[in-house]
Order: structure tokens, then sequence, then C-alpha cells
């Protein structure tokens, strides 16, 4: 069965480098990435996503903090870049504390949601 | 330009100078000196990079690639001379500067403002400005030159209509020069766009306008060079207020950064009604951004879709719970900016301690911030907390 997986981002200009895992186990999803010194609290940021194989479809980007109960004030937009990679923009965390990414995507028929947690400091 | 000191006149120095020579005298006079000694709390390595995230200030001045006004000198020279310009408003007796007065950082002194009719919110301060994404307290505008227009046609502010702006920048020589030696052209037919220029040239001069450093950067500094001793001069009691703002009043959460502010919205519980009616605050504010020819995605942006800057506007996601939200002020010159609050509702530093203490939780929105609660604090703590906010300011 073919899987997503989310390959460690590969972007170094005005963006993240982060390594985010599988939905199914091979790569494993870290319980709490190091979240790049790039990203400021409350200044928008970039992000690139790798899916994996190429076919996955990204249909959302989404950010969280559980404990506060609200997420962004901003809806991110994304662009497919060929090969599984994935431009997403409009990311504005605007607190220090525990952010949960809401990544949404579709192989096949199946929905595939991966919900890594990041603190900001 | 120079950005704008907050000194004295220089008639006042000798009075200071007198002034500073008797105290000084009284302390040596003084049998036993109440002036603590000087000391540095034991911050952690986390508190440390906390303290820190608050500077360098000043920061470098944040690009705006949607006006190219802010690479020109002259711009920046003909907007002050228009801030300070009565006819610019209708009646021919408000300026820019009646309701942004520099001795008094910018802004008024007043609860709510008074333009041409009352207003229902507070003057904001105009000092760093040019650092902000959002500009009003309901963020309606997201540059500082479609901000400085929105006062010149707005009713109760300045009352002025384009054309008869377009018709005195055209008429009178003294503003039609300094205009073409601005934007390398003469103010032309087209009235609309000689408004974006006033508004442009008004927003390059108040780029300028910039806080001063205060103890508290003296502070940061010595503490992130690693100089304790220059550090211990900082006064115990605001290092102690520092801790409880950046600890367990978690103040800084929203009050981040080397402006004490996260640029975004939030409701503290301060009551929006207003006569007749409510202040929607966010909510509103976003609607009108939306629907301004002025905003980052207009014609009028010098950058067009190029700027960087226009992310925000492009993403920014309108949601019920920001009815009622107002925008985080930046906390520096705080001790010149009294009275507190979008509507101007609190009088004094200490009073706006107290209102975080006894934050009114069955106010808040009940999708709102989680982590708002009543600090609870206890008089030395109030006062602690107070002692550093007024460190903010110099």
């Amino acid at each position: 069965m073919a899987m997503a997986v989310l390959r460690p981002w590969a972007v170094v200009a005005a963006a993240w480098l982060c390594t985010l895992g599988a939905a199914h186990g091979a790569c494993p999803l870290p319980a709490n990435a190091p979240v790049p010194s790039r990203i400021q609290v409350g200044e928008p940021f970039v992000m690139r996503l790798t899916l994996c194989p190429a076919s996955v479809k990204l249909t959302q980007v989404d950010a969280t903090m559980p404990e506060h109960r609200h997420g962004m004030n901003y809806q991110p937009s994304f662009t497919a870049q060929g090969a599984g990679m994935w431009r997403v923009e409009g990311m504005v965390w605007h607190m220090p504390g525990r952010w949960e990414l809401r990544v949404d995507a579709r192989l096949g028929q199946t929905p595939v949601r991966l919900t890594p947690s990041l603190t900001l400091p | 330009m120079r950005s704008h000191a907050l000194w004295p006149r220089a008639w006042a120095w000798p009075f200071v100078v007198t002034l500073c020579a008797a105290v000084l005298t009284a302390f040596a006079a003084a049998p036993n000196n109440p002036t603590p000694a000087p000391a540095l709390l034991d911050f952690s390595p986390a508190e440390r990079a906390q303290i820190a995230a608050h500077g360098p200030w000043p920061p470098p001045r944040r690009p705006d690639a949607s006006n190219a006004a802010l690479k020109r000198p002259l711009a920046a020279s003909f907007g002050a001379s228009l801030f300070f310009d009565a006819r610019l408003s209708a009646n021919g007796q408000l300026a820019c500067a009646s309701c942004h007065q520099p001795h008094l950082a910018f802004q008024d002194g007043l609860a709510t403002a008074q333009g041409a009719t009352r207003g229902h919110r507070n003057t904001p301060s105009l000092l760093d400005a040019a650092q902000w994404r959002w500009l009003g307290w309901d963020g309606a505008h997201d540059s500082l030159w479609s901000a400085s227009i929105t006062p010149l046609l707005a009713q109760a502010e300045m009352n002025q209509t384009v054309s008869a702006l377009a018709q005195l920048v055209r008429s009178a020589p003294e503003l039609a020069a300094p205009y073409r030696a601005a934007f390398r052209a003469a103010p032309g037919a087209d009235d609309a766009r000689v408004v974006v220029n006033l508004g442009k040239a008004l927003a390059a001069y108040q780029s300028t306008l910039v806080s001063p450093r205060t103890s508290f950067d003296e502070f940061r500094d010595a503490l992130a060079r690693g100089d304790t001793a220059s550090a211990a001069r900082y006064p115990v009691q605001a290092q102690r207020g520092l801790r409880l703002f950046l600890g367990e009043g978690r103040c800084a959460v929203c009050h981040a950064g080397p402006s004490f502010t996260n640029g975004e919205f939030g409701d503290i519980g301060i009551p929006f009604f207003v006569p007749g009616g409510v202040d929607a605050g966010r909510y509103k504010g976003l609607e009108k951004l939306r629907a301004d020819p002025h905003n980052r995605l207009g014609r009028y942006n010098d950058a067009g879709r190029r700027d960087p800057g226009a992310v925000g506007t492009r993403h920014v996601n309108l949601q019920p719970r920001h009815f009622g939200e107002f925008r985080v002020p930046g906390l520096r010159q705080l001790t010149r900016t009294a009275p507190y609050m979008h509507n101007g509702s609190i009088a004094s530093l200490e009073a706006v301690v107290q209102h975080y203490s006894k934050l009114p939780e069955d106010r808040l929105h009940v999708d709102g911030e989680r982590i708002l609660r009543p600090l609870n604090l206890n008089e030395k703590q109030a006062a602690d907390l107070a002692a550093f906010l007024r460190s903010l300011s110099r």
C-alpha cells in the first residue's frame, strides 16, 4: 500500500526546517519538533512541505493553540511546486507557546491528517 | 531626517541641571543613603532568553515596499509640514498634530479623540507606528499611508473631501512645490492619486517617530552581553516586575518582542459598548480593510503584487471571535500615553495593573483567549509590575 509521508523540510529561504513523519508509522512523527529560529512571534513565515509519494494531494493547512483555545488569525494558502513539494504562505503564529500544526492531505480516497506539535519560545 | 527626540526643551536645561544638583546634594547629606544597593535577580537562562527577545532597541526600520516615498527624504520633510498644517481639515482648524501632539508622545491625553466631533476611541500614540502590520485599534489599515488618509476624510475627524484636498495642493504653491519635489511630478488631475501621495508623505514623516531607549533597554543589552554590573543598576523592583511580566503574569504572550506587542488583537474585558451601539473592534476593522481601495491589494500599492507586506492582507481571516477585539498596543513610552485602553477608560498605569489583577472573566468571550485569568496580585506585586512598566518609558 502506498504511504503518505512527509519528508524532512528542504527549504532554506524564509522558511522552516523541520522533520515531519508518516501517517502510518514509517517515519515516526516527532512529539515536539524543534522550531527553527527564523519563526518569530507575530511575523509571517513560509513553509515548504514535501509529501511522499508525490501523488498525495494537500487539502488544507492550519495551526491551533489547544491550550489557548484558538488558532491563527490567518488562513494559509498553498501551491504545488512539483515532485510532492508544496509552498505554504500566510502562516503567522502570534503567541509563544505550543502550536499544533494541522496538515490535511488525501492519498487517493484516503484522508490523512498530521498534527505535529511545536513550541514557539 | 532625525528621529523625534523626547528631551526637555533647551530653555528647560538650566532647571534640570539645578534640580539634579539639588537631588545629588540631598543624597550626599543624608546619613543613610536610601538608594538600594545594585543587585541582579537570578534570572534563569530561559528568562534571559525571554528578556533578550524584547530588544534590541531601536529595531531596524520595517521596510514597506508599498510606499516608495519612504526612500525619499524630501517626502518625509513634506510630510512633516503636512502633519502640522490645519488647512488639511475642512474647517481649517485641525491638523494631524491637533490630536497627535508631539509633547504627548503623539497622542492627545484625552480619553477619546476630539476631531470635528467627539470620537469613541482613544487616540493612539504614533511612536513606532512604522513597526506595525495593522494600524488603528481595529486594524482597519494595513499600511501607515492608508491609515493616514482615513482621518483626513472621516467626518468625525478632519472631514475633508478628496477633491478639496487635491485642489488645495494644486493651488497652493507652498504645497505644490514640495509635492513636486517629493513625487517628481506636479500634482495631477487625478484627485485620488494626489490624496494617496499626501498619505504617503505623511507616512514618510511618521516613520521617523521612534521611541527613545529606556532604562529597560540598557538592562536588556547589559544582560545580553554578560555585563552583570551594568545590569544590576536596573532597579530591583523593576526586575521583580519584569519577572512577573514574563512568568506568572504571562503578559509577554501578547506583549511580545521589542515593541512589546505581537501586533494582533485581543479581548481583555474592556467594555465595547458606545453611545447608540457597540464598537465591534477587529471584526468591523477587517470588513473595512477589505473594502478599502487603499489597502495593499489595491492599485495604489507602489510594489503591486510583489509587495511582501501584502501577505497578511491576503491571508487574514475574519472570525466571529474578532468581535470586540482590539489591537494589542505596544508598551513603550507608556507613562506619556495615559489614559489607556481602546476607549481611554483607565486613567493610570496602576489602574491598568489592577484591571489585570481583577480581570472580569465573565466579560470575556466564551470562545476567547483561555489563558486570560485574574492575576490576583498583592500590593507589592502590583507595585513591582507598575515599576517595570514605567521603566519602558523615558
